[in-house]
């Protein structure tokens, strides 16, 4: 018999989501439901009275590699001629909508699928964008199958890279699916696309590794389990070698960056304290040479920083603050800066989340993740720019050292904020790290990435990282980058008559931006922009994008690693 | 109503008890409030040192003083420091705003402004003058029509004087002149939205679409709920059904002199009271809801002021009128309708009811007429202010020249947009299995305000369209001085420039 109780707490639980559905979907009243903001809590330290060593500890990078082998790609090869002689099971083959059937397509008629042409036709098969086929077939002693996917038709004399990418990322999956790993891609001509074979090959590779992806380390049915290496092979009939060489280079890299990154994410928080984030960034620093610096929990505390502190202060896992250093070969090259939020688990603080909000927040890591990931691409990569990273480290949990409502912190740079609510937290440990940021280096831009607000997600949908800037310059090249990497963002108003959101009787601001309803995506930047000084400044909320994604191939439920590509390309292309 | 006059350069030779002063950031005062002060106020210096007034953007002096006529009041307010030589003119408008808001204070319904130069703001003396009056009278009106106890009453009419120094007459003779139309406009606007949803029904509100046609010979067709029902507008039927009342579907059309001159669509949601239907809200929400016709009234306003103005284009306003009330008779979650494109929608949520009459509106104006372009305005959802809060407009479409034009009115009339992505990833969020879409989004995709404009998007056809969602804009926006809690009008003034500037 089902228990009487616990069906009606389902019924009221019911209830309550469809009324926050309900509000959010019609009523123009303006509301702001409080699982909206994501808000957070702080530590306090009172009782553990540790001998504060020097403010700044340079710490020995130890290496702490882990067992498990995250899926991706282990190997590319290329081949020219001869393309179903090779070890792949499966070949994917893209065609353009409306493209008359031919080339490659009617070989595989004439040799091994009589009535290929037919088939699709019979199929409805046009080449429109996520229009596939997949058809087994007889070769040599065994059986490959044919992946026929579609590409769109050309606007303005171009095709989509976007339906490209997922055109290979459907492939990926439905190799994946058939447990094949080994997979062929016919490049289509770059030509088509407007871009060189370098991009075109790494983005291919690139793709075909994030399709690949998936995290099952805690799986433990054989059955469930994919295979972990992929190998992937490109068949090249026209393209330059140099170029897709360097294209298979370039992807590797990348694709490893975004794959870590959102190993890291997915990884439940138990596995992924502050200290052991802390790990990992050393030994992304021996690996790179890279400078590095923590903070442990007493010194974030004694440098002042009260946000971060603060938010700290309720876990029992100590938070920390990491520097990561990159520098390039280049005399005067400029430098930016980098800074990510690790919340390593955001349960809302005292300011508890309901459990619907709370199920997935291991991702409030993400912003930290990607910057990781990144700097671990760009570490290969070697771009002509200097990078800082920050990175501030914390869990928000609610106990009886946590930050409570109406606690007055004051940060880094001196300025004081009021919590109204502990659960919004991402602010208040970027705060401190931001400030940081500008006081230690001289930078020439920032981008901050964060899990900040679930308004986020009502704004925009899925599909498109926020981002908030004052600098157009700034926002031209992240626009660009975005373009180029395929980690799609949408500008939202950073505009002067929100400040008066969070005024306060008892603090220079509230974190919360309690005096205006609505816009958290914009009140979460408005706050932040307290402690970026002068520096141009970029502002990514990634809430809406950073997990559980719907319908790109190239994701699956889970991390999506958006973000990661976004810098990687920011910084090799910064001039 | 107001009263405008223009005189020349002596502030002290206005009717004005108020006495409004721009200054910009730590400049010294000069012209007529230097002249002023010397004979009047010799502390004045002092006393803006005293009070830390350095001419900042939204800082405010007031000094009461003597003179032959009485006591009058001298409001200093700030403009702040120019950038690159120019003034912005929203700073500019707040500020008229602001000092036109102290007048009940003081107790006066005569105020006279100096007109800074038009150069200060690299636009020209219509331009300025009319912002100036459009502003001034916003930042006046109130709602007292239901107040009995006399001290809450304020003044019925305000009397504004410009004082110009080296203006061109004409221009701000003009500017005065379509201000003032702008004005009644917004007025009318925010009166509808104001009234009470019982005072301003469909069929109230199909009455003064009827007075707006005939005094501007513009002609008018109202459907009633039978007849609507008849023509295939299942969205509008099923949402009326709810209520006692009929819905009335309104088509307003005013016909340029300008042979061949393009048309454009003016679509606006008038839903006069939304309860939600059977999906209903939660008594918080519900509050307000008087205000989910702000769309039809911001339509209604444009059309009065435009009947004026004659712009040399031809527009067709089509408003959809109706109650979202819970009854026996009330739509259903799972009920489906076919509207008048043919197309069906699922009802998962009865409060979801505005794309349901702007989705018949919509497919009836790109049938019947050959559309240049279509603007619709709509409170449609509560994701709205989620996302951009109560200072801009959300703006969503695929037209980039369309979008464009848009963008350039909001910048010129106040009425500020901000875009939204629309892209075809979010369509699958309104798939149903039983009809060609729902009227809610997939919860997974949330994006509230976009999923609706994809909704919305099955209805226009090819003609290039931009959707205005101004849940957020519409009511109470906190902190702009020439608004008060209560409607804003939004929209009005954006449509208005939209159709004055097309070509």
């Amino acid at each position: 018999m089902m228990n009487e109780r616990i069906v009606m707490k389902m019924l009221k639980k019911y209830h309550l989501i469809r009324v926050l559905v309900l509000c959010a979907l019609c009523c123009t009243q303006i509301f702001d439901v409080r699982t909206h903001t994501r808000l957070s809590s702080q530590p306090q330290n009172g009782s553990i009275p540790a001998p504060a060593s020097d403010a700044q500890q340079q710490v020995a990078a130890t290496p702490a590699s882990s067992e498990y082998k995250i899926p991706g790609i282990s190997e590319v090869n290329v081949v020219e001629k001869d393309i179903l002689n090779t070890s792949a099971k499966c070949l994917g083959v893209c065609v353009q909508e409306g493209e008359p059937f031919g080339g490659v397509l009617s070989d595989i008629e004439q040799k091994y699928i009589p009535g290929l042409q037919q088939m699709m036709s019979d199929r409805k098969f046009v080449g429109k964008a996520g229009d596939k086929l997949i058809i087994p077939f007889k070769y040599a002693d065994g059986i490959k199958n044919l992946f026929v996917v579609g590409l769109g038709s050309k606007k303005a004399g171009v095709l989509d890279i976007e339906t490209y990418r997922r055109a290979v990322g459907s492939v990926v999956r439905d190799a994946t699916d058939l447990k094949i790993d080994q997979v062929a891609i016919y490049l289509p001509s770059e030509k088509s696309f407007n871009c060189d074979a370098t991009y075109l090959v790494q983005q291919t590779v690139v793709i075909a590794d994030m399709a690949y992806y998936c995290f099952d380390q805690f799986i433990t049915d054989k059955n469930l389990k994919y295979p972990h290496d992929l190998m992937l092979i490109l068949v090249a009939q026209d393209h330059d070698k140099a170029q897709i060489t360097e294209g298979i280079r370039i992807g590797k890299t990348c694709a490893q960056g975004v794959r870590k990154a959102r190993y890291w994410i997915d990884l439940p928080s138990e596995n992924s304290s502050p200290e052991e984030f802390v790990a990992r960034a050393k030994e992304l620093a021996q690996k790179h040479m890279f400078d590095i610096t923590v903070f442990n929990d007493n010194e974030i505390k004694k440098m002042g920083m009260g946000g971060l502190s603060s938010v700290g202060q309720g876990s029992d896992r100590p938070s920390r603050f990491v520097v990561l250093k990159y520098t390039c070969k280049k005399e005067g090259a400029p430098t930016i800066g980098f800074a990510g939020k690790g919340v390593t688990f955001d349960s809302g603080g005292l300011n508890l989340k309901p459990t619907e909000a709370m199920s997935y927040m291991k991702d409030d890591k993400a912003g930290a993740s990607i910057v990781l990931g990144a700097m671990d691409a760009l570490g290969n990569l070697k771009p002509d720019v200097n990078i800082v990273c920050c990175i501030p480290l914390a869990d928000n949990m609610p106990s009886g050292k946590a930050m409570k409502p109406g606690d007055i912190v004051t940060m880094y740079n001196g300025k004081t904020a009021e919590i109204l609510n502990t659960d919004a937290e991402g602010r208040l440990i970027l705060a401190d790290a931001m400030a940081y940021m500008v006081k230690q280096f001289k930078l020439d831009a920032i981008i901050d990435l964060a899990t900040l607000t679930g308004a986020c997600r009502i704004a925009l949908g899925p599909y498109y990282a926020a981002f908030l800037s004052k600098h157009d310059d700034l926002v031209a090249r992240l626009q660009e980058s975005s373009k180029n990497s395929g980690d799609r963002v949408w500008r939202l108003p950073l505009d002067d008559d929100y400040k008066a959101a969070f005024k306060t009787e008892n603090a220079d601001m509230d974190n919360t931006g309690s005096k205006i309803e609505g816009a958290g995506t914009i009140k979460g930047a408005m706050f932040l922009q307290n402690f970026v000084g002068d520096v141009p400044w970029v502002h990514l909320d990634i809430a809406n994008v950073a997990f559980n994604v719907p319908n790109i191939s190239y994701y699956r439920s889970g991390a999506t690693g958006a973000g990661v590509r976004l810098l990687i390309d920011l910084a090799m292309n910064w001039k | 109503m107001m009263y405008v006059d223009i005189i020349q350069k002596d502030l002290l030779a206005s009717k004005g008890k108020v006495l409004g002063v721009f200054v910009e950031y730590e400049k010294t005062l000069e012209g007529t409030v230097a002249e002023i002060a010397q004979q009047h106020i010799p502390a004045l210096q002092q006393l803006m040192v005293d009070s830390n007034f350095t001419g900042k953007a939204g800082e405010k002096l007031i000094v009461p003083f003597m003179t032959e006529a009485g006591v009058r009041y001298l409001i200093l307010v700030g403009l702040g420091a120019r950038n690159q030589g120019v003034w912005d003119i929203e700073t500019y408008r707040r500020a008229v705003g602001s000092v036109v808001r102290e007048l009940p204070h003081l107790k006066s319904d005569t105020l006279a402004l100096v007109l800074p130069s038009a150069e200060s703001f690299a636009c020209t003396d219509e331009y300025l003058a009319q912002q100036t009056v459009i502003i001034a009278d916003m930042a006046y009106y109130h709602f007292d029509k239901f107040i009995t106890e006399a001290s809450r009453k304020y003044p019925k009419d305000l009397a504004l004087t410009l004082v110009v120094h080296n203006h061109q007459q004409a221009g701000i003779e003009d500017g005065v002149h379509s201000g003032k139309i702008c004005a009644r406009g917004i007025y009318e606007t925010r009166y509808w939205v104001d009234m009470p949803p019982d005072h301003s029904t469909p069929f109230d509100f199909a009455r003064r679409a009827k007075e707006i046609a005939e005094s501007h010979k513009f002609k008018i067709s109202i459907f009633n709920e039978a007849e609507v029902n008849q023509m295939g507008m299942g969205g509008l039927g099923a949402v009326a059904r709810g209520s006692e009342r009929d819905c009335q579907f309104v088509v307003l059309e005013y016909t340029c002199k300008k042979a061949g001159a393009p048309t454009l669509g003016f679509v606006g949601k008038g839903i006069t009271f939304d309860a939600g239907g059977l999906s209903l809200k939660p008594a918080d929400y519900m509050e307000t809801m008087k205000e989910d016709m702000s769309g039809a009234a911001a339509v209604l306003g444009a059309m009065d002021a435009l009947g004026s103005l004659a712009p040399e284009v031809n527009i067709v306003a089509v408003v959809p009128l109706a109650e979202n009330l819970p009854s026996g008779k009330a739509i259903k979650p799972g009920d489906i309708v076919t509207f008048y494109n043919g197309k069906t929608a699922e009802i998962l949520n009865t409060d979801a009811e505005g794309r349901l009459i702007l989705a018949d509106a919509l497919a009836y104006a790109v049938k019947h007429y050959k559309l240049d372009a279509l603007i619709d305005l709509a409170t449609l959802t509560g994701a709205c202010p989620v996302a951009l809060g109560h200072f801009f407009t959300a703006l969503l479409s695929e037209h980039e020249d369309l979008v464009k034009r848009v963008q350039e009115s909001a910048t010129r009339s106040g009425d500020r947009v901000w875009r939204l992505p629309l892209v075809d990833d979010f369509k699958p969020a309104i798939k149903s299995e039983y009809a060609d879409m729902k009227n809610i989004g997939s919860r997974r995709y949330s994006a509230g305000t976009i999923t609706a404009t994809c909704f919305l998007q099955n209805f226009v056809g090819d003609v290039p369209w931009v959707h205005l969602d101004i849940a957020g804009t519409a009511f109470d926006v906190p902190d702009i001085s020439y608004y008060r809690g209560g409607a804003t009008g939004v929209g009005v003034r954006l449509l208005i420039d939209l159709a004055m500037n097309w070509k």
